[in-house]
């Protein structure tokens, strides 16, 4: 069954997560975390939708109170703390594999694709959920066994913000970069 | 004339002394039986007060149109967990709607609409904590929602326990929820988990409330006519058997409630004081008195008195109301009165005389006296007859039979007592004769004057007195139904002075609503279309964000396989082991290790249970929470709410069946003062003269009120003075004997204004009552002063001390009214104590003072 938000996209939704593997895979193979950041870190705007990941992990009365600036400058911090994590999460090749399961329809025409990574000690799944943004199809959120990234970031940026405003939260994620940078290499 | 009839009534009584006893014990017994077989009350207190007025017909063609408002019961379920809340009060609802004595039953936080609109209606910062809260639980909630079996929930415990780096947030609520679930896998009867309040019940003590409105039948020819209503409830209450009774508070309040706990503390006031009446009295008698016969014949006397006018209020007015009732325990201590001084007189006779000439003699000396105290009183009874305060008149028709009763067996049973008993023993001298006597001689005209000056004083003090209109301040203020009343008023569910108006369609209603907000006096004004949810937009934008996040837990797809036992126990160990591991890297102190560690330790008991147990475990998990997450599933599909899509009891009560619009007007000012409330209520019928509610009802009927009072006065005051100047026939004495009166009725005012306890609907009856009650002690000074040659005669003579204990035991009587907690017969207590005391002092201290000053002695 498809819905009518998928036929007016020109891609579908398959390709954005094989193109997403195709680059997990080539930056595992690749020799240290800067060179991996610098070829995960451009195609991140491509392949994900940060406003949505930034607007809905923020929360809504946070989101609203910033400025036109601001909501540039989280962008900004999200697309790298995104980068970073698969840039440190992904740092070897071993003969890992991809495979796509099967697709469903989400609410309001959103969609999601499960996925497993086979590795040589476990099999991860991974659920990608994706929203038509434009002409081509974007994640926003990935479900790695059974635990949404979304919910995760929410959650915590909640608690930040509730103990130090934006700035704290801004912090937090900082910091998370900065540990993928040092703990990958 | 009336001499010569009264002479020979004594003289027939004394000579048939026997035989008249006898005839007069029969009437009691069938007076007594009539009175009982006959007892009647009718407990509508909105019948107390004829209201024949436009604003009154106007309540009623609300009640009319609106029928929902009348005569509610709330049923308050409060505490501190939202979703046991919900579940009481809907298990409550059930409940009451299966037993056929209740007209309506409505619970608008507890219907299914309600429940799945739920996130509409919550104020925007909470739901985006609820958001929050899911975000945080999704792992656990997922695990649950994609799989039959608690495999995933495992995996997932062990998986986050073997990850390197901090835990996550959410472990330490999974691990809650297993603790709970094997307890109640192991204890199947205990308690189950409310699961909901788990998940999502905000941090902080903070209060909910759930109201259940109830309206059923009242009864009023029972004395209590709400009963029937207050026991079914509580019967419905009792027979709950929630399992979360007990973690919730239910109490009871509202219109129903509040007035049974009114008329019940009035009867149980009744009787009470009554109890207490008879014993202080007893004490007064001995104290006073002293001899046994003079105090066996005061109660015999004051006894049959009390028979025979139960048995008069049943043939003349029918029956009690909850004011009249009041009576019987006046009656105690103001029957007495007549025999008291009758008694004394007869014992101080008796002194110098013979017993038949003693007993002819006091008849004749005080039977005038006793004839003008009875009319008088009476005549201060009856002031309020002309009055539409009927509750007060038709106490004064029993009253005032009631004290010519007590004239009447008093004049025949004293001395046919006395003529077959011995000879009473000698009267004792008053206390203070002594200390008054030197008083009276030496400064008499001094007295005079200070009396006259400080009758001034506390005539000005006297306009300070305020009237309360507020019908609530009569109630028990530690009452349940009146304490949760005020919680409900502060938390701001309940406004008690709200106006209302049933609007001919939308449109007027709207206009009303325009020109209404303008008012400086009016804080909201609510139509159909404002009960929708205030937030609605923000709320459902709100829940569109929050799709995004929980449509893993919503939209997952269910794994169908079972989980063999075998496998069950391999996950179990496995987490185990995670655990355990764990544990070693874990600093002991911290947060981390308490959870980690009840992690473990439920693993293991599951492990070594047997396979029911951890099956029961499973279901304990999954089910619950699975229709946990299937109403989640509902609410945040919830879509914009129209006016039509509320429940159709709810619309009903916001557009009856002929179609006329409800408009509800809050007040911006505080309106216990009664000129703000006076101000919100005029300022308001300004624009809508067709508003009603309690600011209207209170206000007219507290104007009633007021309007009676002045009434009664003029009627006790002019009634009397004209009684007065008929049988004294000098204007002069009987201005002399009003002086005292009106200081008292000042005085008492004037303490009414000092200690803050203010008139109010119940206690206005006491200014006439003064004035009818008083002018007796008056009569008797000034009729003694005209039998005596001196003053000192006067004050040691028997009158004095009379008047005294006669008030003193009228005190006994009004005194054990302070003994109840009915604010209005408590206050009646209080004001009557302080009038007679003043009462007392001045009769035997000014009034003599007075006479001597600006009237001769004159010899009979």
């Amino acid at each position: 069954m498809l819905n009518s938000a998928k036929a007016e996209v020109s891609s579908n939704p398959e390709e954005t997560v094989l193109e997403f593997h195709d680059l997990l895979i080539e930056i595992m193979k690749e020799e240290n975390y800067l060179s991996r950041f610098s070829k995960v870190n451009p195609a991140i705007d491509k392949l994900f939708a940060v406003d949505t990941i930034s607007r809905i992990s923020l929360g809504r009365r946070a989101w609203k109170a910033l400025g036109a600036e601001d909501k540039d400058r989280f962008q900004n911090i999200m697309q790298k703390l995104i980068a970073s994590t698969y840039g440190s999460r992904f740092k070897s090749f071993n003969q890992q594999k991809f495979e796509i399961l099967d697709t469903r329809d989400l609410r309001k025409g959103r969609v999601a694709i499960r996925t497993q990574l086979f590795t040589r000690s476990e099999t991860v799944s991974l659920e990608y959920h994706l929203q038509p943004v434009e002409s081509k199809w974007k994640i926003y959120d990935i479900i790695a066994n059974g635990v949404s990234d979304l919910s995760l970031k929410r959650a915590a940026y909640s608690k930040n913000y509730a103990e130090g405003g934006l700035e704290n939260v801004v912090q937090e994620i900082l910091q998370n970069i900065k540990k993928n940078e040092t703990t990958s290499d | 004339m009336s001499d010569r009839l009264l002479r020979f009534w004594t003289e027939f009584v004394i000579k048939n002394a026997s035989a008249t006893l006898i005839i007069f014990f029969s009437i009691t017994v069938i007076a007594g039986i009539f009175a009982a077989r006959n007892f009647q009350i009718d407990s509508d207190t909105s019948k107390l007060i004829v209201q024949d007025t436009p604003w009154r017909k106007t309540h009623d063609k609300f009640l009319e149109e609106f029928p929902q408002y009348d005569k509610t019961t709330f049923i308050v379920v409060s505490g501190t967990e939202p979703n046991k809340l919900r579940l009481v009060a809907r298990e409550l609802v059930e409940a009451l709607a299966r037993e056929k004595n209740f007209k309506s039953v409505f619970s608008p936080t507890s219907s299914p609409h309600f429940d799945e609109n739920i996130l509409l209606y919550m104020p925007s910062q909470n739901l985006e904590k609820v958001v929050e809260k899911l975000a945080e639980a999704q792992p656990f909630l997922t695990a649950i929602a994609s799989d039959n079996s608690v495999r995933s929930l495992l995996t997932l415990l062990t998986d986050a326990l073997k990850v390197e780096g901090d835990l996550e947030s959410g472990l330490s609520q999974i691990a809650n929820s297993l603790e709970l679930a094997t307890n109640r896998s192991l204890n199947p009867y205990g308690k189950p988990v409310s699961w909901r309040d788990l998940l999502l019940k905000p941090e902080g003590d903070q209060v909910f409330y759930q109201l259940i409105f109830v309206q059923g039948n009242q009864n009023f020819a029972s004395d209590l006519p709400n009963s029937v209503i207050i026991d079914n409830i509580q019967k419905v209450i009792a027979n709950n058997n929630s399992p979360f009774k007990n973690d919730v508070n239910i109490r009871l309040t509202g219109q129903i409630p509040l007035e049974h706990g009114e008329i019940s503390n009035a009867m149980a006031s009744a009787k009470l004081s009554g109890s207490i009446a008879v014993v202080i009295l007893l004490l007064v008698l001995f104290w006073g008195i002293r001899s046994p016969r003079l105090i066996a014949a005061i109660y015999l006397s004051m006894s049959i008195g009390l028979i025979w006018t139960a048995a008069f209020a049943m043939l003349t007015v029918g029956e009690y109301n909850t004011i009249s009732i009041i009576f019987l325990v006046m009656f105690i201590g103001l029957g007495v009165d007549f025999a008291v001084h009758l008694s004394l007189k007869y014992q101080e006779m008796n002194e110098t005389n013979g017993q038949k000439i003693s007993l002819l003699e006091s008849s004749r000396a005080m039977g005038p006296a006793l004839f003008l105290c009875g009319i008088s009183s009476a005549i201060g009874f009856l002031a309020f007859l002309p009055t539409p305060y009927t509750g007060l008149a038709e106490m004064g028709i029993i009253s005032a039979g009631g004290m010519f009763i007590a004239v009447f067996v008093t004049l025949t049973v004293i001395p046919a007592f006395f003529a077959v008993t011995a000879e009473p023993e000698g009267p004792s001298p008053m206390i203070f004769s002594k200390a008054l006597g030197r008083l009276h001689k030496e400064r008499s005209k001094e007295t005079s004057y200070a009396t006259i000056a400080t009758l001034f004083i506390l005539g000005l003090l006297a306009t300070r007195a305020e009237f309360d209109y507020s019908t609530l301040s009569l109630k028990n203020p530690h009452s349940e139904a009146m304490i949760t009343l005020k919680e409900l008023h502060e938390t701001g569910l309940v406004t008690d002075y709200t106006l209302f108006y049933a609007a001919e369609n939308l449109s007027e209603a709207k206009q009303l609503k325009e020109k209404l907000l303008a008012l400086d006096v009016v804080a909201d004004v609510l139509i159909p279309e404002d009960y929708l949810p205030e937030t609605q937009e923000e709320n459902l934008e709100i829940i569109e964000e929050a799709n995004f996040l929980l449509s893993s837990i919503f939209e997952s797809e269910t794994k169908k396989d079972e989980l063999a036992d075998k496998d069950f126990r391999i996950l179990l160990e496995k987490l185990a082991t995670a655990a355990s591991l764990r544990l070693e890297k874990t600093p002991r102190a911290s947060e981390e290790y308490a959870y980690i560690e009840k992690i473990r330790d439920v693993v293991i008991i599951l492990n070594t249970a047997s396979p029911e147990i951890r099956s029961r475990f499973s279901d304990n998990i999954t089910v619950p929470l699975k229709n946990e997450i299937l109403w989640l599933k509902t609410a945040f599909s919830a879509t914009e709410l129209e006016f039509k899509d509320l429940p159709l009891e709810q619309r009903n009560r916001l557009i009856s069946e002929t179609k006329k619009v409800m408009v509800s007007i809050t007040p911006a000012i505080n309106v216990i003062p009664v000129e703000s409330l006076r101000l919100f209520t005029e300022d308001v019928l300004s624009i809508a003269p067709n508003v009603t509610g309690r600011p209207v009802l209170d206000l007219g009927i507290g104007d009633i009120v007021i309007n009676s009072f002045w009434l009664a006065i003029t009627v006790a005051c002019s009634g009397i003075f004209l009684v007065l100047l008929f049988t004294l026939r000098s204007a002069v004495e009987s201005v002399l004997t009003f002086i005292p009166l009106m200081m008292t009725a000042f005085f008492t005012l004037s303490i009414s204004w000092l200690i803050d306890l203010p008139l109010n609907m119940a206690n206005v009856v006491v200014i006439p009552l003064i004035f009818g009650l008083g002018v007796a002690n008056g009569i008797h000074i000034v009729n003694r002063f005209h039998q005596t040659e001196n003053l000192t005669e006067l004050i040691h003579s028997s009158t004095p001390k009379a008047v005294f204990l006669s008030n003193l035991t009228t005190l006994a009587s009004f005194g054990a009214l302070c003994f109840s907690t009915h604010q209005g017969i408590y206050s009646i207590g209080v004001l009557l104590t302080v009038g007679i005391i003043a009462l007392m002092i001045l009769t035997i201290v000014c009034l003599p003072a007075l006479l001597t000053t600006f009237s001769g002695p004159r010899n009979t």
